[in-house]
């Protein structure tokens, strides 16, 4: 386990030094916000209290916590990190290590999302509050609940794009397939509730693992009951045990094939 | 007549220094401190038409950053610089007409495609008819052996092939100087071979100036009569390679393998270097004693093998990058 | 004069031959790219349609007009970097020291890096407006207006890109700020003009040229102004300026790869 925690310790000080760009990084961050807000006052100001059962604050706060979760979790490893590894077959000096290479990248992964979020999350926070005030109704003894839900998301999105990672195993380039993924989740979940869409589109998408990683979060933020929480967490956890399942199953099929190849 | 005259030439370039670990980090972020290093200090040499030069020095000595102010790549940060006629800095497009320069590090070919295609691409830039462009291609492949390989992909080629293709590019514009800048690092010896006979042709046939730098003293031996050595952005040495050769390789090594235990404190001038068993390494210094002197010293009837040698050019250059 | 113009478009189609062939040596990602880029844009308009059920109007364009303004905004980004590719790369020419072999060629230094590369996807964002365009059913005016917007918003652009890019002579590791302002320019001119209030609209006419690049364009085409239209090429002339005098300023403290962080 300590070994584990060594590979987070590293990751924190290299990344540090990349503050400033972060700081830089995070103009993206907030300009989405920005435009959207202005769309939204746009749109809320014709007269509408309510857009599809949410009122202006919800709508914004949704997109602050899935952009969070999309942009402010984006690793070198989520990134496509793992392609590149497995493509210059720099993969096959982890291999000899004795460390379980999912769970390595996973370590990685935690200690480079730590430091995104400690800039992150204050920066949603005041983002937020300045651009459209509190969000109505919100109730802090949910915090909890609502952290759960994130991190969850989170770590499902990760084992996903691991999964979209290790095909480079048998594709040349995986950034097309990165690219629809990325595209799914922002068109369908982070921008705005799905409930925007007709209600067959969002149905499917409620079902789908958008849900568990943008949508979910997303909602439980802004319109928290314990009914959504637990319908949340039990479609999170489906999801998180096929991704995990599904990463291990691909990189397994994956390094059979390189020990084939020779490496 | 000179082609290339430098006077006074610096150049420096400032970096952000950052110390060790976290707070080194946080500190160069917040208060970043620099630190000016002189990769060029105070430079002054000619290069004569024809000639072909040795520009050499450990690394990061000054040659690349040297190379690259007269070709006009990089702003000096004060000196004068002068290449056939033209500033290299002003004067850009014009100078670069009519220089060539080979980097054995930096391909200028277009990888996922054959040579001959970079070479038509390169013609339109130095604005050379197609024709006289195909001329020139098919010369220069009859010189340099390329024969088929400019019709493969470049990252296919060998990294031999490649560089004979990266010196045809280099060429197709009948440069007047042409600057290697190390062209053979990492290459085999026979291609070695090949590249130091084609650049001594090159030079004989068109009397092309060469600029030569290189970490293999094989080249400079085989090449170059004059040898510029520069070391921490400095000349430290400017003089014929029979003049270095003459001044500096006046020590010998003599190996003599003899029959039985001898004693040699009777002879004077030489130094013994090593000793095992019977076989005794020395060192002459051939201003202070003859060859003749020692070998008349020596119990000959003793002596089974003798090999007497030069030090080699690569000490003697170490040690002067050493002072 | 005209020999060297005659020169320079030579070699402006050499290279993009060079460029698309290079590409094509990977048929199958090639083709991958562009269709990718297509269907990138189509999805923003899923967006948009959402949008549009909440309201027939917002910020005073319909879904027509955003589809104009994505069309625009799309084919001239497309234009920009399928002619001046290297635009995009050009931050990390500068910092890694590979402006070396163009400084050794007898050619126009910015022209000759820009126009050496090629993007692959950006043809798909060129192609986008054009399809739109057909979906639309513009008649033959509109296709004129619209392709003479495409060049003159691709080369606002292409010389707000190198203004920017050019600040990498200056500082070190700025990369991901330099990414993100270009993100500016782009994230702007795909959303109406109206939202925005007027301190934003003031800025997107001056620092960051979106309105220059799309507003105005999407406002031509929806009723012709030949005042308009010339002020948008009025202000590419004046970027053109800026962003030469800028780069070749810039490019006196180029290090060739020797600006590398040293250990204390």
């Amino acid at each position: 386990m300590k070994k584990y925690f060594r590979v987070i310790r590293m990751m924190l000080i290299n990344n540090l030094q990349y503050i400033w760009d972060m700081v830089l990084g995070s103009i993206h961050f907030v300009l989405i916000i920005f435009i959207f807000v202005n769309l939204w006052q746009y749109l809320y100001g014709s007269g509408k209290a309510m857009i599809s059962g949410y009122d202006i604050s919800q709508m914004i706060w949704y997109l602050i916590v899935t952009e969070l979760i999309t942009i402010g979790t984006r690793t070198a490893i989520t990134r496509g990190g793992i392609s590149d590894e497995v493509k210059s077959g720099s993969i096959s000096y982890i291999l000899n290590k004795p460390i379980n290479y999912i769970g390595y990248q996973f370590s990685n992964f935690v200690g480079e999302v730590i430091v995104k979020l400690i800039f992150y999350i204050p920066l949603s926070l005041i983002v937020g509050f300045v651009m459209i005030g509190e969000l109505k109704n919100f109730n802090f003894t949910y915090i909890p609940f609502m952290i759960i839900v994130i991190v969850l998301g989170i770590i499902v999105d990760f084992f996903l794009r691991v999964v979209v990672g290790l095909l480079a195993f048998w594709v040349e380039d995986t950034s097309p397939f990165f690219w629809m993924y990325g595209k799914f989740l922002l068109v369908f979940g982070v921008f705005f509730p799905v409930e925007l869409f007709p209600k067959v589109i969002a149905d499917i998408v409620k079902a789908s693992p958008i849900a568990a990683i943008v949508y979910g979060p997303g909602k439980i933020v802004v319109d928290f009951s314990f009914e959504t929480f637990w319908s949340i967490i039990g479609i999170q956890i489906i999801y998180l045990i096929l991704s995990i399942a599904l990463a291990v199953f691909v990189y397994q099929k994956g390094v059979k094939k390189l020990n084939v190849n020779g490496g | 007549m000179n082609v290339i005259e430098v006077k006074n030439l610096n150049k420096q370039f400032k970096s952000k220094v950052k110390e060790e670990g976290f707070k080194g980090s946080m500190k160069a972020m917040f208060k970043p401190e620099y630190k000016i290093k002189d990769a060029v200090s105070d430079i002054s040499f000619n290069v004569e038409a024809g000639e072909m030069l040795a520009f050499i020095g450990p690394n990061g000595a000054g040659k690349s950053t040297t190379i690259k102010m007269l070709t006009g790549i990089l702003f000096p940060t004060s000196g004068d610089i002068n290449v056939l006629g033209l500033n290299p800095q002003k004067d850009r497009k014009e100078l670069a007409y009519r220089i060539g320069m080979v980097n054995g590090q930096k391909s200028q070919l277009w990888m996922h495609l054959p040579a001959i295609d970079s070479y038509k691409l390169f013609a339109s830039i130095y604005d050379i008819e197609d024709k006289e462009a195909d001329k020139r291609i098919t010369e220069l492949s009859e010189v340099l052996n390329l024969g088929d390989i400019i019709n493969q992909p470049v990252r296919t080629l060998s990294l031999g092939q490649r560089m004979r293709c990266e010196i045809a590019a280099s060429l197709i514009h009948k440069p007047e100087i042409i600057f290697f800048d190390e062209p053979t690092i990492g290459l085999d010896p026979v291609v070695k071979q090949e590249i130091r006979k084609f650049v001594k042709e090159l030079n004989r046939e068109f009397n092309t100036t060469v600029f030569f730098t290189s970490h293999d003293i094989g080249d400079i031996e085989k090449l170059c009569k004059r040898v510029i050595i520069v070391n921490n952005g400095q000349i430290v040495l400017n003089d014929s390679l029979k003049n270095l050769k003459y001044n500096y390789l006046n020590k010998k090594v003599i190996d003599i393998k003899f029959d039985e235990e001898v004693c040699l404190d009777n002879v004077c001038g030489i130094e013994i270097i090593k000793k095992k068993g019977f076989d005794i390494k020395m060192e002459v210094n051939t201003r202070e004693q003859s060859i003749k002197n020692i070998l008349e010293c020596l119990p000959l009837e003793k002596i089974v093998d003798i090999n007497i040698s030069d030090i080699p050019l690569e000490e003697v250059i170490a040690e002067i990058y050493g002072k | 004069m005209l020999t060297v113009v005659k020169s320079y478009i030579k070699l402006l189609y050499k290279y993009k031959v060079l460029n698309i062939s290079a590409a094509m040596e990977y048929r199958v990602s090639f083709i991958l790219q562009i269709v990718l880029m297509i269907l990138n844009n189509a999805a923003f308009l899923i967006i948009w349609g959402a949008l549009f059920t909440v309201n027939k109007d917002i910020g005073g364009y319909g879904f027509k007009d955003v589809m104009l303004l994505w069309a625009i905004s799309s084919s001239s980004f497309g234009f920009c970097y399928v002619l001046f590719g290297n635009g995009r790369k050009l931050m990390t020419l500068i910092i890694n020291g590979e402006l070396d072999v163009y400084l050794l060629q007898p050619k126009n230094l910015l022209f000759n890096i820009l126009v050496s590369g090629t993007s692959v996807s950006a043809i798909g964002d060129f192609l986008y407006g054009y399809i739109i365009l057909i979906i639309l059913g513009a008649d033959i005016k509109l296709w004129a207006i619209f392709s003479l917007f495409v060049v003159v918003s691709g080369i606002i652009m292409a010389m707000f890109g190198i203004i920017v890019h050019s600040l990498s002579f200056y500082l070190n590791n700025i990369k991901e700020f330099i990414s993100n302002i270009e993100m500016f320019v782009i994230s702007f001119s795909i959303y109406p003009e109206g939202i925005f209030g007027g301190f934003i609209r003031i800025l997107l006419y001056t620092v960051v040229p979106a309105g220059f690049m799309a507003y105005i364009p999407v406002s031509v085409m929806r009723h012709f102004d030949i005042g308009l239209l010339l002020v948008v090429i009025a202000f590419a002339i004046f970027e053109t300026i800026i962003a030469v005098t800028i780069f070749n300023k810039g490019l006196k403290r180029y290090g060739s790869g020797n600006m590398i962080n040293m250990r204390g």
